[in-house]
C-alpha cells in the first residue's frame, strides 16, 4: 500500500455482479445436490433396541436412509484426530448412534431426501430400552430441490 | 367452494398465512385462493364510514383519499402494520380474519365499533366487532364462511393509535386505539379488548414470552394509554 | 407468468413458493431467501410493478401477472438502473446478499416517493435487513438514487 491509496476512495470491483443478482451464494449453486436430514434422539441416555426405517425409505423422493448398521465403520468410535499425551482417556462419538444414545440430540439416522421433516415416536422408555420408529402420516414432502 | 371442502383455509394476501405454512405450523388440506374473484377489492363509503372489501390491499387503504377523509384512524392504523412491501399484498379483511392478538386492525375495528360481513352458501350475516374476535387466531367465522367486507365507521372527534414494539414494523408488544373515550388494547389479551382509559390495566392478564414479561406489557399499557389520552 | 418480460409456464406444484420457483425452476438466483416469513426482505421482487415478498407468494398465484426480479432491472451488459448505480457509488453493499431485496424495495419506494424525506427513506428501507453495512451507506444510496432518477 503506497501513499497513493491511503485516504483515497477505492471503488469496489465486485459490485456490478452483485447488483445485477449474479452473486454465487451457497444456495445459488445447484450441482444436483441432495438435501439431508439427521434424526436425533430425544432421550439423554437409552439403549437402542431396534431402528425401523422402512417407512422413511418408502416415502417418495427419499433417496437413501442410513443408520449406523449401514456404515462399514458404523459401530466404531471415531478416531482421535489430534492425539496428546495428556489425553489418556479420550472419548469420541460414533457417526450415528449405535447400541446406545449418549445425549439428547445425538444423531440416530441420516436420510438423504427432499426436505423431509420426520417425527420420532417412541413408547415411554422401559428402563433404558427404546424403540425408535416413524409415523408415516406425519410426513410432508416439499418438492423443492432435488435434481438427481 | 368453502362449503364443499374439509380443512380449507382462505388465501388472500397470504402475508400471515404463508409464513405459517412455511413454518409448517399450519397444514390445511386445501387452500382456496380468492385473489381472482372480480369486484371484491373496492373501498367505498357507507353510512358515513368506509367499507373495505376482502381483496382491498392494505397499501390501497393507506393511499385511499376516501379513508383519509372519512376514517383517518383506519389510515393511521394501517400504516403501523408491518412494512409497506407487506402491505402491498396483505389485506385488511385478511388481518381481521386472521385475528392475531397483536394486530392493529382488529383493535381499530373494535374501538370504532365496526362490523364485518360474512358470506356462505347459507346466506350473508353481519358480525359486530364486539362479537367477532373470539380467541387467539379465532373468530366467529364458520369454516364455510368468507369474510367479504369490513365496515369501519367514520372517525370524527378524537382518535389515535399507539404501540410499542422492539423495532418499527414488528408485532406490537402492547398497543392501544383511542376513539373518543373508547380504548381498545391489543397485544395484551387473546383478542383485542376494550379498557377503561382511567384504569387500563384492570382485569388484564397478559402473557409473558421471549419478547416481554406480563409486567412489562402491563407497564406498556399504561404508557400507551397516557400517550393516547394526553391531548 | 411473465418474468422480466419473458413468458414462462407456471409452476407445476401448487405448493411451490414464488421465491423457490424463480431460483430453482427458472435459474434466477439473484432473488435470495433469508427468513421465509417475510421479515428480512431478501426475497423482494416486483409484482405488477409493486415490491412484494416472493417467499410469501405461491408461484401459481403469479400466473397472468408480471414479475420483475433483480436480473430484470438492467439488461445484461446495459447500464445499471439508477438505484443499482447509486448503491455502487455510495458503498451501499458489502457481501451483496441483502442487496437485490433492497434494490427492489427502493425501486418501489421511489415510485411512491420520488423525492423522499429522510423519514420516508428510513420508513421505506425498514423492511429490509442488512448484516454488513450498518445502513448508513444504504440511506445515502437511496437519496443518491432519487437524484439519479430525475
Amino acid at each position: 500500500m503506497t501513499t497513493r491509496w491511503f485516504g483515497a476512495r477505492v471503488q469496489r470491483v465486485e459490485d456490478d455482479r452483485l447488483l445485477r443478482g449474479r452473486g454465487h451464494f451457497t444456495d445459488d449453486i445447484d450441482e444436483g445436490a441432495l438435501e439431508s436430514v439427521l434424526v436425533r434422539s430425544p432421550f439423554a441416555h437409552a439403549r437402542i433396541k431396534s431402528i425401523d426405517v422402512s417407512a422413511a425409505r418408502a416415502v417418495p423422493g427419499v433417496k437413501a436412509v442410513y443408520v449406523a448398521a449401514d456404515l462399514p465403520f458404523g459401530h466404531t468410535d471415531l478416531p482421535i484426530l489430534i492425539p496428546h499425551p495428556n489425553l489418556t482417556h479420550g472419548r469420541t462419538q460414533r457417526c450415528l448412534a449405535s447400541e446406545v444414545v449418549r445425549y439428547t440430540g445425538e444423531a440416530v439416522w441420516l436420510s438423504e431426501e427432499v426436505a423431509l421433516p420426520v417425527q420420532l415416536v417412541a413408547p415411554p422408555p422401559d428402563g433404558t430400552e427404546v424403540v425408535l420408529g416413524i409415523r408415516p402420516e406425519s410426513f410432508s414432502v416439499s418438492t423443492s430441490r432435488c435434481r438427481s | 367452494m368453502l362449503a364443499s371442502l374439509e380443512d380449507a383455509k382462505v388465501l388472500a394476501g397470504g402475508q400471515s398465512l404463508v409464513p405459517l405454512l412455511n413454518f409448517r405450523l399450519a397444514r390445511p388440506a386445501h387452500l382456496v385462493d380468492i385473489n381472482r374473484i372480480p369486484n371484491l377489492n373496492r373501498i367505498y363509503e357507507q353510512d358515513g364510514g368506509v367499507v373495505v372489501q376482502a381483496l382491498a390491499r392494505q397499501a390501497e387503504v393507506e393511499d385511499s383519499r376516501l379513508v383519509a377523509q372519512r376514517c383517518p384512524l383506519l389510515g393511521l392504523a394501517v400504516r403501523l402494520v408491518a412494512h409497506r412491501v407487506i402491505r402491498n399484498r396483505g389485506t385488511v379483511c385478511g388481518s381481521l380474519a386472521h385475528a392475531d392478538p397483536a394486530s392493529e386492525l382488529p383493535a381499530t375495528l373494535l374501538a370504532l365499533n365496526g362490523h364485518v360481513v360474512a358470506r356462505s352458501t347459507r346466506g350473508t350475516r353481519i358480525i359486530p366487532a364486539a362479537d367477532f374476535f373470539t380467541s387467539v387466531f379465532e373468530t366467529a367465522l364458520a369454516p364455510d364462511e368468507l369474510l367479504v367486507e369490513s365496515w369501519f365507521p367514520a372517525s370524527t372527534g378524537k382518535y389515535a393509535i399507539a404501540e410499542e414494539s422492539r423495532r418499527h414494523g414488528d408485532f406490537a408488544l402492547a398497543g392501544g386505539v383511542r376513539y373518543g373515550d373508547r380504548l381498545a388494547l391489543f397485544g395484551v389479551a387473546p383478542t383485542p379488548v376494550l379498557a377503561d382509559p382511567k384504569n387500563p390495566t384492570s382485569g388484564l392478564n397478559p402473557s409473558g414470552d421471549l419478547e416481554a414479561t406480563p409486567e412489562f406489557r402491563l407497564h406498556l399499557v399504561q404508557v400507551v394509554t397516557d400517550r393516547l389520552f394526553a391531548a | 407468468m411473465r418474468v422480466n418480460g419473458t413468458v414462462h409456464p407456471a409452476s407445476a406444484d401448487p405448493r411451490r413458493l414464488l421465491s423457490d420457483h424463480l431460483r430453482h425452476d427458472l435459474g434466477l438466483t439473484g432473488t435470495h431467501v433469508g427468513c421465509e416469513h417475510g421479515v428480512c426482505g431478501c426475497c423482494t421482487v416486483l409484482f405488477d410493478g409493486a415490491p412484494v415478498r416472493s417467499c410469501l407468494i405461491l408461484a401459481i398465484q403469479a400466473e397472468g401477472h408480471e414479475v420483475t426480479t433483480i436480473e430484470g432491472l438492467a439488461a445484461p451488459g446495459a447500464r445499471l438502473h439508477p438505484v443499482q448505480q447509486a448503491f455502487h457509488e455510495c458503498h451501499g453493499l458489502q457481501c451483496g446478499f441483502c442487496t437485490p431485496g433492497f434494490v427492489m424495495s427502493v425501486v418501489g419506494l421511489l415510485g411512491q416517493h420520488p423525492n423522499p424525506t429522510p423519514e420516508q427513506v428510513d420508513e421505506g428501507i425498514s423492511g429490509n435487513l442488512c448484516r454488513c453495512t450498518g445502513y448508513a451507506s444504504i440511506r445515502r444510496a437511496v437519496h443518491r438514487a432519487a437524484e439519479l432518477s430525475k
